[in-house]
C-alpha cells in the first residue's frame, strides 16, 4: 500500500448478543491513527430497573444479565448487599458460594478455551468447523463444561439462571451425598483439564507483551474468586469499599462509551492474566505446576497466552472444587438472617472474565434506591483498544481479511461477552 | 410400546422482548396439551440445547428468527436433514444460538434423530418490551403449528427444508 493512502477496517459485531459492539481501527499508510471498540451492554438498563426492588431480589434480577457468568452477578450482588447490611457469610456457606462459583469457571472457561478461542490457533473460522477435526478435542471441552454445568444445576437449582442464591446464604443447601455424586465426574474433569492446558501450551502465540497494570482481588489465602480486597501490579492495595473513589468512568470523545480508567492513571487489566499474575502464589500446587509445565512464568504479559491461563484456571477450579466438597459439612441452616436498614454497600467478585463490581444504597425496609453495576467487559474495554492499537501497526502490510481476523483474535483474548459474534462480524474498508 | 412423548424446546429471553416469544410458545402449549409433550425452557446456550434433547427420539425447537420478512412468519427446518441458515436465529443469550448448537452436535454425531426448528419472525429486542404487535398475534398459530410438528409420526416428516 502507498504511503499516506488511508484505509478504515470497520467491524460492526450485529445483535442477538447481550453485548453488542463495533471494532474500527482506521490507517493511514502505516500509521494507525484511531482504534474505537465500542460494546453496548445492558447494566444501565439493569440499574434502573433495581431501583425500587426489594434487596432480596437484585442477586436474581442481576443474574439475568449474562448467560455465561450468572453466578458473578449474583455473587458481586449478595456481596454488595450483605455489606450494606452488616452480614457477614461464613464457613461453609461461604465454602459452597465458592464452591458454586467454581462451576461457573469451569463451564465459561472451557467453552470459551475449546470453542471459542481454540479455533483461532488451529485455524478454523468456527468451534463448529473445528470439531470435524478434532471432535476428541471439542468433546473433551463438552464434558468439562458439562461437568461445571453439573455444579450449578446441584448448587443453584440450575445450570443457567442459578436461582438458589439469596442474601445470607442459599436457599436450601446440599447434603453430604449429593456432592459426593459429583466427585467422580469432578475427577475425570481434572484429567481432561490438565489435557486441555497440555493441548493448548502448543499453540503457536504472537510475540507481543504489554506492560499493563493488572487489577485482581487479593485473598491472604485463596486463589481469588470472592474477597474484599482489591490489589493492582503497580501498587495498588484498597479495599473493596474504596473502589469508586480509585476508578472512574470516563466519557470516551465521538463515542456514547464509557472507558472504565483507574484515576490519574488510565487502562487497566483485569480478567485471568490479571488473577494469575497477581496471584500465583495462590494457586494450588497442580495449577502451578501445570502452569509450569506449560511454559509460563508466576506473570503472564502475552494476551494471547490468556488461553492457557484459562486453561490452568480451570484445572484450579476443578481440584478447588474438589478440595470443597472432600472439606463439605452442611452448615445447620442454609442461610443467616438478615435484617433489613438503611446503608450502602459493595461487593466485587472475579467472574471469569474479571472483577465484576456491585454498589447498592438500602432505605429502611430494604428497598433498593441506587444501583450501580461495573462489568468486566467494560473495564477492559480501553486496554482492548491500547492492544489493538499496538497490534495493528506491524502488520498493516496484511490483507483486510487476514487483519480484520487477527483483530478478532486479539479482541477474543478477552473473553467479551461479544466474542461469540465472530460468524457476524461484518467488514468494511474505506480507503481514502 | 407407547412411543415417549415429544420433546418441546423453546428458546429465548423473557427480558429481551420479541426473543420472549419462543419460551412464551411453549408455555402456552404446555397449558394447552397438559401432560402431552415433554416442554423445556432454554435460554438457547449451547451445552443447555444439547442436555434439552438428549435422549429424545423427536424434539421439536421454537426460537425467535430474523430473516428480514414481516413479523409473524413462520419458518420450519427439517434440521436432521438439512443444515440450519447461520445468522437468522437471534434466540440465545451471548454464547453459540441454535443453528450453531446444531451444527456442532451434527459434527459430533449427537443430533436426535427427529429434530425440527419452527422459528418466527421477529422485529425487536427491547430490553424489557413486551412481544410487538405483530409477533403477538402470531403467537397462537406458532402454538397449534408446534403442537403438529411435535405431534406427527416421525416417518410423516419430509427431508427437507419448507423454509
Amino acid at each position: 500500500m502507498s504511503r499516506g493512502s488511508s484505509r478504515t477496517i470497520r467491524v460492526e459485531v450485529l445483535t442477538r448478543v447481550e453485548g453488542e459492539g463495533a471494532l474500527t481501527v482506521r490507517l493511514k499508510g502505516d500509521a494507525v491513527v484511531d482504534v474505537q471498540f465500542r460494546i453496548v451492554e445492558p447494566p444501565r438498563f439493569f440499574e434502573a430497573l433495581l431501583r425500587g426492588r426489594a434487596f432480596g431480589e437484585a442477586p436474581d434480577i442481576t443474574s439475568r444479565i449474562c448467560g455465561i457468568c450468572p453466578v458473578a452477578y449474583q455473587m458481586s450482588a449478595v456481596h454488595a448487599v450483605e455489606d450494606a447490611l452488616g452480614v457477614t457469610v461464613d464457613g461453609p456457606l461461604r465454602a459452597l458460594r465458592r464452591l458454586l462459583y467454581c462451576g461457573e469457571w469451569i463451564e465459561s472457561h472451557a467453552l470459551h478455551v475449546t470453542l471459542l478461542h481454540a479455533p483461532d490457533f488451529l485455524g478454523y473460522e468456527s468451534g463448529i468447523a473445528m470439531a470435524k477435526d478434532h471432535p476428541g478435542a471439542v468433546t473433551r471441552g463438552l464434558q468439562l463444561k458439562q461437568a461445571g454445568n453439573e455444579l450449578l444445576r446441584v448448587l443453584g437449582g440450575r445450570e443457567i439462571h442459578p436461582v438458589n442464591v439469596r442474601v445470607g446464604g442459599f436457599y436450601r443447601v446440599p447434603a453430604r451425598g449429593e456432592l459426593a455424586a459429583i466427585e467422580e465426574r469432578l475427577k475425570r474433569a481434572l484429567d481432561q483439564a490438565l489435557a486441555v492446558v497440555r493441548w493448548v501450551s502448543d499453540f503457536h502465540f504472537p510475540d507481543f507483551e504489554r506492560d499493563y497494570e493488572f487489577v485482581a482481588l487479593r485473598h491472604p489465602t485463596e486463589y481469588p474468586i470472592l474477597g474484599d480486597r482489591l490489589v493492582s501490579s503497580r501498587g495498588l492495595d484498597i479495599a473493596v469499599r474504596d473502589y469508586e473513589a480509585h476508578f472512574a468512568e470516563e466519557h470516551v470523545e465521538r463515542s456514547s462509551a464509557l472507558h472504565s480508567v483507574l484515576s490519574g492513571r488510565g487502562a487497566y487489566a483485569v480478567g485471568p492474566l490479571a488473577r494469575y499474575s497477581l496471584n500465583f502464589d495462590r494457586l494450588a500446587p497442580v495449577a502451578q505446576q501445570a502452569a509450569r509445565e506449560a511454559g509460563l512464568g508466576p506473570v503472564c504479559l502475552n494476551p494471547f497466552r490468556s488461553i492457557v491461563v484459562r486453561a490452568v484456571e480451570t484445572v484450579q477450579a476443578v481440584d478447588e472444587a474438589l478440595r470443597i466438597i472432600a472439606a463439605y459439612e452442611p452448615p445447620d441452616a442454609p442461610a443467616v438472617s438478615v435484617v433489613p436498614c438503611a446503608g450502602t454497600g459493595c461487593g466485587c467478585s472475579e467472574a471469569p472474565r474479571g472483577i465484576l463490581y456491585h454498589r447498592y444504597r438500602l432505605a429502611g425496609d430494604g428497598t433498593i434506591l441506587e444501583a450501580k453495576i461495573v462489568p468486566p467487559t467494560s473495564q477492559n474495554q480501553k486496554t482492548i483498544e491500547e492492544d489493538l492499537w499496538r497490534f495493528v501497526e506491524p502488520r498493516v502490510h496484511l490483507g483486510e481479511q487476514e487483519l480484520t481476523w487477527q483483530c478478532e483474535q486479539a479482541i477474543r483474548n478477552y473473553d467479551p461477552c461479544i466474542s461469540c459474534a465472530t460468524h457476524f462480524l461484518k467488514l468494511s474498508v474505506e480507503r481514502g | 410400546m407407547i412411543p415417549r412423548p415429544a420433546r418441546v424446546i423453546g428458546v429465548g429471553n423473557l427480558l429481551r422482548g420479541d426473543d420472549a416469544v419462543g419460551i412464551l410458545a411453549v408455555r402456552r402449549l404446555r397449558r394447552r396439551h397438559p401432560g402431552r409433550f415433554e416442554v423445556v425452557e432454554c435460554e438457547g446456550e449451547m451445552s443447555a440445547l444439547f442436555d434439552a434433547w438428549q435422549g429424545a427420539e423427536r424434539a421439536v425447537v421454537v426460537d425467535a428468527v430474523r430473516a428480514g420478512v414481516s413479523p409473524g412468519t413462520l419458518h420450519r427446518f427439517d434440521a436432521a436433514a438439512t443444515r440450519l441458515p447461520a445468522g437468522i436465529f437471534v434466540g440465545s443469550t451471548h454464547t453459540f444460538g441454535v443453528a450453531e448448537a446444531v451444527e456442532l452436535a451434527r459434527s459430533l454425531g449427537i443430533l436426535p434423530p427427529t429434530l425440527v426448528v419452527v422459528g418466527i419472525e421477529v422485529k425487536r429486542f427491547t430490553l424489557g418490551a413486551p412481544l410487538t404487535p405483530g409477533v403477538e398475534a402470531a403467537l397462537d398459530r406458532l402454538v397449534e403449528r408446534v403442537a403438529a410438528e411435535a405431534a406427527a409420526p416421525a416417518a410423516a416428516v419430509p427431508h427437507r427444508s419448507r423454509a
